[in-house]
């Protein structure tokens, strides 16, 4: 298996940069509010996604830098899968229960990612109490333009690449929604996420996702 | 002159529905919230499986609550304008959230007293007027529904 | 598993924002960008229109022009009418047309200037007329229209803004009639425009005609202002239009040091109209 890697945030920035517009423009890379963008230079190293791969891992470091700022990408070790969504120092190789003392874990850490998952629990951390149910929904509409070129795709058939992009945001937005929703609760994970499209008003996509935030362990 | 009928018309609709559409909704939005509050030991949730075993289990059944809630003609008005140009609908958004909130408000109510509801689930379905012809929805349905357990011990 | 029963701070869901101020900003940017496109379509339209060939035009009026028959026994009017229209084209007003005289049976008086050299007076008009010079009037302002093309202006910018709007909201939607009908209010104060330039037309041809103005302003004197206006067709549109018509005629005139002269009186021939319908 290649070796995955987290991408950690230390709230360094490029030599020269203005730390505000360095906020401003990640807020935009990463397509999160100001608030969130803040909480990434709380001044603790922040894991913004474990795993990746190597490729993946140099996009983020290229995003990041057209941004203004450095991610690192820390390698991780076989199974030592992120305990608890906390932040993980660059884990040494070493037992899954180094993290677990390294960090608390009773509340998620700002920034920290929540994890979900769409079957009842998450593979490997055990769930230790839960929250009630979260959802996040979101209305979106193309502009007219795009609107009737896919009238005329329609007359040739094939993939309407304006709609998918629409629904691909619309899926996004209402996931970070459901997630900023579990995290304002305490939670550090949603399990049991459900998906649902529906067209509230013609050339309008209404995506609704829902799920039971949780905290696991 | 047709023409200054036809303006005259479609502002009043558009200001009524400002008014009193903003009324109604700031009204719903309260209620919502107090029976929320009201309902907040009641936890509804997507799992599947209970987190109790089997024996713990006195009784259970589907619950199911719905509502169908519609928009007023400013906000239809201003969808439509928003339609134009692409972007977020803010207004269905809210109209969307009262009527999920209102069926799983609605759901719990049914669930009584219940300690818990599992594999919740909501389907929305838009429900038209005649504009839905058009293609402009006004009113949209949720059904929420799941299973209520109620424990043997509490 | 346990439960923890939190309250939401703040709902996540609506976005943020009050409706007016994005009903505002929406409204203002729809307006823009119509207006910007309906400026546009002027501009090109204004340029198009003076190169379209008039042969051209003829050919796109055929479709319409079989239909402008003049009646029976209307035709020793129209062949008077046609004789007056080719003898002011001889002399005073070359125009790139071959003008041809119709006569309505409309109890109205009006003339109309219509795509392809086509010029309409009613009978109407053939009644009120008091003489030669005011129906020479007429016609050479009906002459200024085609020599300006007007009515190809008029009618392509309307044409299009209706057909992207037809295209953007569906044909047969709330707001395409609304934009019909505005367009019809602007067309005609546009129009209005065309109206004043083409009397001045008319005035030149009138003077080249006769030697003198007299009779121009005439036939608006003569409908008082408690007449029906929407009787008269588009010459009246609005009784200070006429009043104002009237100033501007009468102002050229003085400009111009043009004498008064007699009137001519209308040959009977057109006047002898079958009475009744």
């Amino acid at each position: 298996m290649a070796t995955l890697y987290n991408v950690v945030f230390e709230g360094k920035i490029l030599p020269g940069k203005e730390l505000g517009e360095v906020k401003k423009a990640l807020a935009g890379v990463l397509n999160k509010d100001a608030g969130t963008v803040e909480q990434l230079f709380s001044g603790r190293p922040v894991v913004l996604r474990r795993a990746v791969d190597a490729a993946t891992g140099e996009k983020f470091q290229k995003n990041f830098r057209a941004a203004g700022a450095i991610c690192a990408l820390k390698p991780l070790d076989g199974n030592a899968e992120g305990g608890g969504g906390t932040e993980i120092q660059a884990p040494a190789p070493a037992a899954v229960s180094e993290p677990k003392a390294l960090a608390p874990k009773k509340r998620p850490l700002p920034g920290g990612k929540i994890i979900l998952s769409n079957i009842e629990t998450v593979p490997g951390l055990a769930i230790v109490e839960h929250f009630g149910l979260v959802s996040g929904s979101t209305v979106r509409a193309k502009h007219v333009g795009k609107d009737l070129l896919a009238g005329f795709k329609n007359i040739v058939g094939g993939e309407l690449k304006a709609y998918t992009e629409l629904l691909q945001e619309s899926r996004e937005e209402a996931t970070q929604r459901m997630t900023e929703q579990a995290r304002q609760l305490g939670a550090n994970a949603v399990v049991n996420v459900r998906y649902s499209t529906s067209s509230v008003s013609a050339g309008a996509a209404e995506l609704y996702a829902y799920g039971t935030a949780v905290r696991v362990e | 002159m047709e023409l200054a009928i036809k303006l005259i018309i479609f502002l009043v609709l558009v200001v009524t529905g400002y008014f009193a559409g903003s009324a109604a909704e700031k009204k719903h939005y309260r209620s919502i919230r107090e029976r929320e509050k009201a309902l907040l030991n009641l936890p509804a949730v997507t799992l599947k499986t209970p987190p109790y075993a089997n024996e713990e289990i006195a009784e259970s059944g589907l619950v199911c609550g719905s509502a169908v809630i519609s928009t007023d003609y400013f906000k239809f008005f201003l969808a439509s304008l928003r339609k134009f140009f692409g972007g977020r609908l803010r207004t269905y958004e809210s109209l969307l959230d009262r009527a999920r909130r209102e069926a799983l408000l609605r759901m719990k109510a049914a669930a009584g007293d219940a300690d818990i509801i599992v594999n919740v689930r909501l389907e929305t379905a838009p429900i038209g007027g005649k504009e839905n012809a058009k293609g402009g929805v006004m009113s949209v349905e949720v059904l929420a529904y799941g299973t209520a357990l109620k424990l043997k011990h509490r | 598993m346990k439960f923890t029963p939190r309250e939401l701070a703040e709902n996540v869901n609506v976005s943020p924002g009050s409706p007016l101020k994005e009903l505002f900003k929406l409204a203002a940017a729809l307006l823009a960008l119509l207006g910007a496109v309906y400026l546009i379509l002027g501009l090109a339209v204004d340029w198009i229109a003076p190169r379209l060939s008039t042969g051209f035009e003829e050919k796109l009026a055929t479709a319409f022009s079989s239909r402008l028959r003049t009646k029976a026994g209307h035709e020793a009017s129209a062949q008077a009418v046609q004789g007056y229209l080719d003898e002011l084209q001889e002399h005073c007003g070359r125009l790139p047309y071959r003008l041809k005289a119709h006569v309505d049976s409309s109890r109205d008086a009006n003339a109309l200037a219509l795509p392809g050299g086509h010029i309409v007076v009613t009978r109407g008009l053939l009644e009120t007329v008091g003489s030669e010079n005011e129906l020479v009037f007429i016609l050479a302002h009906e002459m200024g229209h085609f020599a300006h093309r007007d009515h190809l202006r008029a009618a392509g910018r309307a044409l299009v803004m209706l057909m992207i709007s037809g295209l953007l909201f569906g044909a047969d939607s709330g707001i395409n009639e609304v934009l019909g009908q505005a367009l019809n209010i602007t067309e005609l104060s546009f129009s209005r425009r065309h109206e004043t330039s083409a009397d001045e037309f008319g005035l030149k041809v009138l003077v080249c005609h006769y030697g003198h103005a007299a009779g121009a302003a005439d036939f608006f004197r003569r409908i008082p202002a408690d007449r029906d206006p929407v009787r008269f067709g588009h010459y009246f549109s609005t009784h200070p239009e006429n009043e104002r018509r009237i100033a501007h005629i009468q102002r050229i005139v003085q400009e111009q040091r043009v004498e008064a002269g007699p009137l001519v009186p209308l040959p009977d021939a057109i006047r002898e109209l079958p009475t009744g319908r």
